[in-house]
Protein backbone atom coordinates (compact mmCIF):
# COMPACT_ATOMS: atom_id res chain seq x y z
CA UNK A 1 0.00 0.00 0.00
CA UNK A 2 3.08 2.21 0.94
CA UNK A 3 4.10 1.86 -2.27
CA UNK A 4 1.08 3.02 -4.05
CA UNK A 5 0.75 5.84 -2.33
CA UNK A 6 4.26 7.10 -3.13
CA UNK A 7 3.50 6.50 -6.40
CA UNK A 8 0.89 8.87 -6.52
CA UNK A 9 2.70 11.13 -4.25
CA UNK A 10 5.52 10.68 -7.26
CA UNK A 11 3.04 11.48 -10.07
CA UNK A 12 1.54 14.52 -8.22
CA UNK A 13 5.27 16.40 -7.89
CA UNK A 14 6.15 15.99 -11.41
CA UNK A 15 2.65 17.35 -12.45
CA UNK A 16 3.98 21.22 -11.34
CA UNK A 17 7.36 20.83 -13.50
CA UNK A 18 5.60 19.97 -16.64
CA UNK A 19 3.76 23.35 -16.05
CA UNK A 20 -1.91 26.91 -10.19
CA UNK A 21 -4.91 28.25 -5.52
CA UNK A 22 -7.41 29.84 -4.97
CA UNK A 23 -10.03 26.86 -4.93
CA UNK A 24 -11.32 28.43 -8.09
CA UNK A 25 -9.79 30.40 -10.58
CA UNK A 26 -10.82 31.40 -14.37
CA UNK A 27 -13.53 28.87 -16.30
CA UNK A 28 -11.27 25.88 -18.07
CA UNK A 29 -8.21 26.55 -16.12
CA UNK A 30 -6.48 24.01 -14.49
CA UNK A 31 -4.86 25.32 -10.92
CA UNK A 32 -1.71 23.33 -9.07
CA UNK A 33 -1.03 24.61 -5.39
CA UNK A 34 2.00 22.89 -3.08
CA UNK A 35 2.49 24.27 0.55
CA UNK A 36 5.59 22.46 1.89
CA UNK A 37 6.18 22.64 5.76
CA UNK A 38 8.76 20.35 7.69
CA UNK A 39 5.64 19.22 9.55
CA UNK A 40 3.12 19.87 6.60
CA UNK A 41 3.01 19.19 3.16
CA UNK A 42 -0.02 19.18 0.77
CA UNK A 43 -1.01 18.96 -3.04
CA UNK A 44 -3.86 20.33 -4.45
CA UNK A 45 -5.10 20.09 -7.83
CA UNK A 46 -8.20 21.39 -9.56
CA UNK A 47 -9.87 22.62 -12.68
CA UNK A 48 -12.56 25.24 -12.87
CA UNK A 49 -15.57 24.50 -14.79
CA UNK A 50 -17.35 27.61 -14.35
CA UNK A 51 -16.54 30.55 -12.22
CA UNK A 52 -18.19 29.34 -9.37
CA UNK A 53 -17.36 25.61 -8.88
CA UNK A 54 -14.62 23.45 -9.67
CA UNK A 55 -12.97 20.26 -9.22
CA UNK A 56 -10.06 18.72 -7.39
CA UNK A 57 -7.88 16.62 -5.90
CA UNK A 58 -5.55 17.41 -2.19
CA UNK A 59 -2.72 15.55 -0.81
CA UNK A 60 -2.33 16.14 2.17
CA UNK A 61 0.85 15.15 4.70
CA UNK A 62 0.16 15.96 8.70
CA UNK A 63 3.43 14.96 10.83
CA UNK A 64 0.83 14.61 13.85
CA UNK A 65 2.22 13.84 17.64
CA UNK A 66 0.78 10.27 17.10
CA UNK A 67 3.26 10.13 13.82
CA UNK A 68 2.83 10.93 10.23
CA UNK A 69 -0.66 10.66 8.46
CA UNK A 70 -1.46 11.04 4.98
CA UNK A 71 -4.96 12.59 3.19
CA UNK A 72 -5.88 11.96 -0.56
CA UNK A 73 -9.17 13.64 -0.40
CA UNK A 74 -11.10 14.29 -4.29
CA UNK A 75 -13.11 17.71 -3.73
CA UNK A 76 -15.45 19.81 -4.81
CA UNK A 77 -15.00 23.60 -4.44
CA UNK A 78 -17.55 26.36 -4.79
CA UNK A 79 -17.06 30.37 -4.76
CA UNK A 80 -19.74 30.95 -2.23
CA UNK A 81 -19.38 35.14 -2.78
CA UNK A 82 -17.50 37.49 -4.66
CA UNK A 83 -17.30 41.35 -3.93
CA UNK A 84 -15.36 43.15 -7.12
CA UNK A 85 -15.31 46.46 -6.10
CA UNK A 86 -12.76 48.72 -8.12
CA UNK A 87 -10.12 48.96 -5.62
CA UNK A 88 -10.46 46.22 -3.81
CA UNK A 89 -11.54 42.02 -4.06
CA UNK A 90 -13.24 39.81 -1.55
CA UNK A 91 -14.02 36.24 -1.82
CA UNK A 92 -15.65 33.37 0.48
CA UNK A 93 -14.87 29.56 -0.94
CA UNK A 94 -15.95 26.47 0.16
CA UNK A 95 -14.99 22.87 -0.32
CA UNK A 96 -15.91 19.42 0.44
CA UNK A 97 -14.75 15.98 -0.26
CA UNK A 98 -14.02 12.41 0.57
CA UNK A 99 -11.36 9.97 0.08
CA UNK A 100 -8.82 8.08 2.28
CA UNK A 101 -6.68 8.40 4.86
CA UNK A 102 -3.34 6.48 5.46
CA UNK A 103 -1.78 5.68 9.11
CA UNK A 104 1.02 2.97 10.01
CA UNK A 105 -0.15 1.15 6.69
CA UNK A 106 -4.14 1.43 7.62
CA UNK A 107 -6.54 3.30 4.94
CA UNK A 108 -9.77 4.62 5.72
CA UNK A 109 -12.39 6.85 5.20
CA UNK A 110 -12.10 10.62 5.74
CA UNK A 111 -13.96 14.13 5.31
CA UNK A 112 -12.65 16.93 4.69
CA UNK A 113 -14.50 20.55 4.91
CA UNK A 114 -12.36 23.74 3.93
CA UNK A 115 -13.94 27.40 4.49
CA UNK A 116 -11.56 30.26 3.18
CA UNK A 117 -12.42 33.94 2.89
CA UNK A 118 -10.36 36.38 1.90
CA UNK A 119 -9.85 40.45 0.67
CA UNK A 120 -7.45 42.36 -1.12
CA UNK A 121 -6.40 46.02 -2.83
CA UNK A 122 -3.29 46.40 -4.58
CA UNK A 123 -1.69 46.95 -1.20
CA UNK A 124 -3.16 44.76 1.50
CA UNK A 125 -4.31 41.61 1.83
CA UNK A 126 -5.75 39.39 4.74
CA UNK A 127 -6.89 36.30 4.59
CA UNK A 128 -8.24 33.58 7.14
CA UNK A 129 -8.90 29.56 6.30
CA UNK A 130 -10.57 26.47 8.54
CA UNK A 131 -10.07 22.93 7.72
CA UNK A 132 -11.74 19.88 8.81
CA UNK A 133 -10.80 16.34 8.47
CA UNK A 134 -12.96 13.62 10.24
CA UNK A 135 -11.95 10.11 9.80
CA UNK A 136 -13.97 7.49 9.99
CA UNK A 137 -12.13 6.05 12.90
CA UNK A 138 -14.12 9.01 14.77
CA UNK A 139 -10.34 10.77 14.52
CA UNK A 140 -10.76 14.76 13.68
CA UNK A 141 -8.17 16.95 12.15
CA UNK A 142 -9.08 21.04 12.63
CA UNK A 143 -6.46 23.42 11.71
CA UNK A 144 -7.24 27.41 11.18
CA UNK A 145 -4.86 29.63 9.34
CA UNK A 146 -5.04 33.38 9.34
CA UNK A 147 -3.17 35.70 6.86
CA UNK A 148 -2.05 39.74 6.54
CA UNK A 149 0.27 41.09 3.95
CA UNK A 150 1.47 44.30 2.53
CA UNK A 151 2.80 45.00 -0.68
CA UNK A 152 6.25 47.08 -0.83
CA UNK A 153 5.26 48.84 -3.74
CA UNK A 154 2.38 48.41 -6.64
CA UNK A 155 3.52 46.23 -9.55
CA UNK A 156 1.52 46.15 -12.84
CA UNK A 157 0.49 43.19 -14.89
CA UNK A 158 3.73 42.20 -16.15
CA UNK A 159 5.71 43.30 -13.62
CA UNK A 160 7.35 41.11 -10.83
CA UNK A 161 4.83 41.33 -7.55
CA UNK A 162 6.20 41.31 -3.94
CA UNK A 163 4.23 40.99 -0.88
CA UNK A 164 5.45 40.52 2.85
CA UNK A 165 3.13 38.32 4.37
CA UNK A 166 2.85 37.08 8.10
CA UNK A 167 1.12 33.96 9.10
CA UNK A 168 -0.82 32.50 11.73
CA UNK A 169 -1.35 29.04 11.76
CA UNK A 170 -3.40 26.50 14.78
CA UNK A 171 -2.79 22.41 14.00
CA UNK A 172 -3.13 21.38 17.68
CA UNK A 173 -2.80 17.92 15.82
CA UNK A 174 1.09 18.60 15.28
CA UNK A 175 2.35 21.24 18.23
CA UNK A 176 -0.21 22.91 20.91
CA UNK A 177 1.52 26.30 20.53
CA UNK A 178 0.75 27.99 17.13
CA UNK A 179 3.11 28.97 14.51
CA UNK A 180 3.93 31.83 13.54
CA UNK A 181 5.38 32.77 10.05
CA UNK A 182 6.94 35.46 8.32
CA UNK A 183 7.13 35.30 4.25
CA UNK A 184 7.67 36.83 1.02
CA UNK A 185 5.07 36.10 -1.09
CA UNK A 186 6.71 36.61 -5.30
CA UNK A 187 4.81 36.53 -8.71
CA UNK A 188 5.17 36.74 -11.82
CA UNK A 189 2.54 36.08 -15.11
CA UNK A 190 1.21 32.36 -13.55
CA UNK A 191 3.18 31.18 -11.34
CA UNK A 192 3.40 32.37 -7.60
CA UNK A 193 6.03 31.19 -5.21
CA UNK A 194 6.22 31.67 -0.97
CA UNK A 195 9.51 31.37 1.03
CA UNK A 196 9.28 32.12 4.43
CA UNK A 197 10.64 30.36 8.17
CA UNK A 198 9.40 30.75 12.20
CA UNK A 199 11.63 31.62 14.15
CA UNK A 200 11.65 27.66 15.83
CA UNK A 201 13.53 26.75 12.26
CA UNK A 202 10.06 25.32 10.74
CA UNK A 203 10.80 26.41 6.97
CA UNK A 204 7.98 27.11 4.19
CA UNK A 205 7.77 26.73 0.81
CA UNK A 206 4.86 27.26 -1.56
CA UNK A 207 4.19 27.48 -4.67
CA UNK A 208 1.06 27.97 -7.50
CA UNK A 209 0.61 27.68 -11.00
CA UNK A 210 -2.55 28.49 -12.74
CA UNK A 211 -2.28 26.83 -16.62
CA UNK B 1 -32.82 66.67 -42.12
CA UNK B 2 -33.86 62.82 -42.14
CA UNK B 3 -31.42 62.03 -44.06
CA UNK B 4 -29.03 63.50 -42.03
CA UNK B 5 -30.19 61.33 -38.75
CA UNK B 6 -29.70 58.39 -40.98
CA UNK B 7 -26.68 58.73 -42.25
CA UNK B 8 -25.27 59.86 -38.10
CA UNK B 9 -26.91 56.62 -36.90
CA UNK B 10 -25.14 54.55 -39.69
CA UNK B 11 -21.56 56.30 -38.88
CA UNK B 12 -22.30 55.64 -35.18
CA UNK B 13 -23.19 52.27 -35.69
CA UNK B 14 -20.37 51.19 -38.19
CA UNK B 15 -18.25 52.74 -35.68
CA UNK B 16 -19.66 50.69 -32.71
CA UNK B 17 -19.39 47.39 -34.82
CA UNK B 18 -15.59 48.15 -36.34
CA UNK B 19 -13.42 49.98 -33.42
CA UNK B 20 -10.38 49.42 -33.18
CA UNK B 21 -9.93 49.37 -29.76
CA UNK B 22 -11.98 48.44 -26.97
CA UNK B 23 -11.35 49.93 -23.32
CA UNK B 24 -12.84 47.90 -20.53
CA UNK B 25 -13.02 49.32 -17.01
CA UNK B 26 -12.58 46.34 -14.74
CA UNK B 27 -13.81 45.73 -11.06
CA UNK B 28 -12.12 43.75 -8.75
CA UNK B 29 -8.85 43.35 -11.30
CA UNK B 30 -6.32 43.87 -8.33
CA UNK B 31 -4.08 41.33 -8.54
CA UNK B 32 -1.80 40.35 -11.56
CA UNK B 33 -1.52 36.95 -10.87
CA UNK B 34 -5.42 36.56 -10.33
CA UNK B 35 -6.16 38.55 -13.57
CA UNK B 36 -3.54 36.33 -15.88
CA UNK B 37 -7.71 34.36 -17.33
CA UNK B 38 -8.45 37.75 -18.67
CA UNK B 39 -5.07 37.94 -20.52
CA UNK B 40 -5.15 34.79 -21.64
CA UNK B 41 -8.91 34.13 -22.59
CA UNK B 42 -9.09 37.46 -24.79
CA UNK B 43 -5.99 36.88 -26.49
CA UNK B 44 -7.70 33.23 -27.60
CA UNK B 45 -10.38 35.21 -29.67
CA UNK B 46 -10.20 35.08 -33.19
CA UNK B 47 -10.64 39.33 -33.30
CA UNK B 48 -7.91 39.85 -30.74
CA UNK B 49 -4.62 41.32 -32.24
CA UNK B 50 -3.09 42.19 -28.66
CA UNK B 51 -4.52 43.07 -25.03
CA UNK B 52 -3.01 45.14 -21.99
CA UNK B 53 -3.90 45.12 -18.72
CA UNK B 54 -3.38 47.97 -16.68
CA UNK B 55 -4.43 47.34 -12.73
CA UNK B 56 -3.82 50.75 -11.98
CA UNK B 57 -6.23 52.35 -14.01
CA UNK B 58 -8.60 48.96 -13.54
CA UNK B 59 -8.77 48.89 -17.28
CA UNK B 60 -8.34 46.19 -20.44
CA UNK B 61 -7.45 47.51 -23.55
CA UNK B 62 -8.22 45.24 -26.32
CA UNK B 63 -6.23 46.06 -29.48
CA UNK B 64 -8.75 43.97 -32.69
CA UNK B 65 -7.70 42.79 -36.09
CA UNK B 66 -8.84 44.90 -39.04
CA UNK B 67 -12.25 44.42 -39.95
CA UNK B 68 -12.86 41.97 -36.89
CA UNK B 69 -15.09 43.12 -33.94
CA UNK B 70 -15.65 41.49 -30.50
CA UNK B 71 -19.50 42.33 -29.08
CA UNK B 72 -20.42 43.69 -24.94
CA UNK B 73 -21.69 40.05 -24.36
CA UNK B 74 -19.05 38.05 -25.38
CA UNK B 75 -16.25 40.52 -23.30
CA UNK B 76 -18.63 40.85 -20.63
CA UNK B 77 -19.17 37.06 -20.45
CA UNK B 78 -15.30 36.59 -20.71
CA UNK B 79 -14.56 38.83 -17.69
CA UNK B 80 -17.52 36.96 -16.04
CA UNK B 81 -15.63 33.71 -16.71
CA UNK B 82 -12.73 34.92 -15.46
CA UNK B 83 -14.14 36.01 -12.20
CA UNK B 84 -14.19 39.82 -12.70
CA UNK B 85 -17.19 42.61 -13.39
CA UNK B 86 -17.39 44.94 -16.33
CA UNK B 87 -18.34 48.00 -15.30
CA UNK B 88 -17.95 50.17 -18.82
CA UNK B 89 -16.68 49.10 -22.12
CA UNK B 90 -15.35 52.38 -24.33
CA UNK B 91 -14.69 51.53 -28.11
CA UNK B 92 -12.17 53.86 -29.81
Amino acid sequence: MSKILLLVMAAFVVIPSNSNAMAIAYKDSVGIMAVNQSFHNELFTNYTLTPTVGLGHRYIRYLTTDGQKQFFIPEADFLIHRWNEAESQANIYFSAGYGAQSFMNTTTGVGMVNIDADWESRKYYLSGGFQSLVGSDSRYYNSGRLRAGLAPYLADFNELNAWFIVQFETMPFVANSPFLTPMIRLFYKNVLVELGADFQGNWLFNYMIHI
Amino acid sequence: MKNFFVIAILVFTTSLAFGKELKVTVNGMVCSFCAQGIHKKLTAQEAVKSVDVNLKEHLVKVDLKEGKDLDDKTITQILTDAGYSVSKIERL
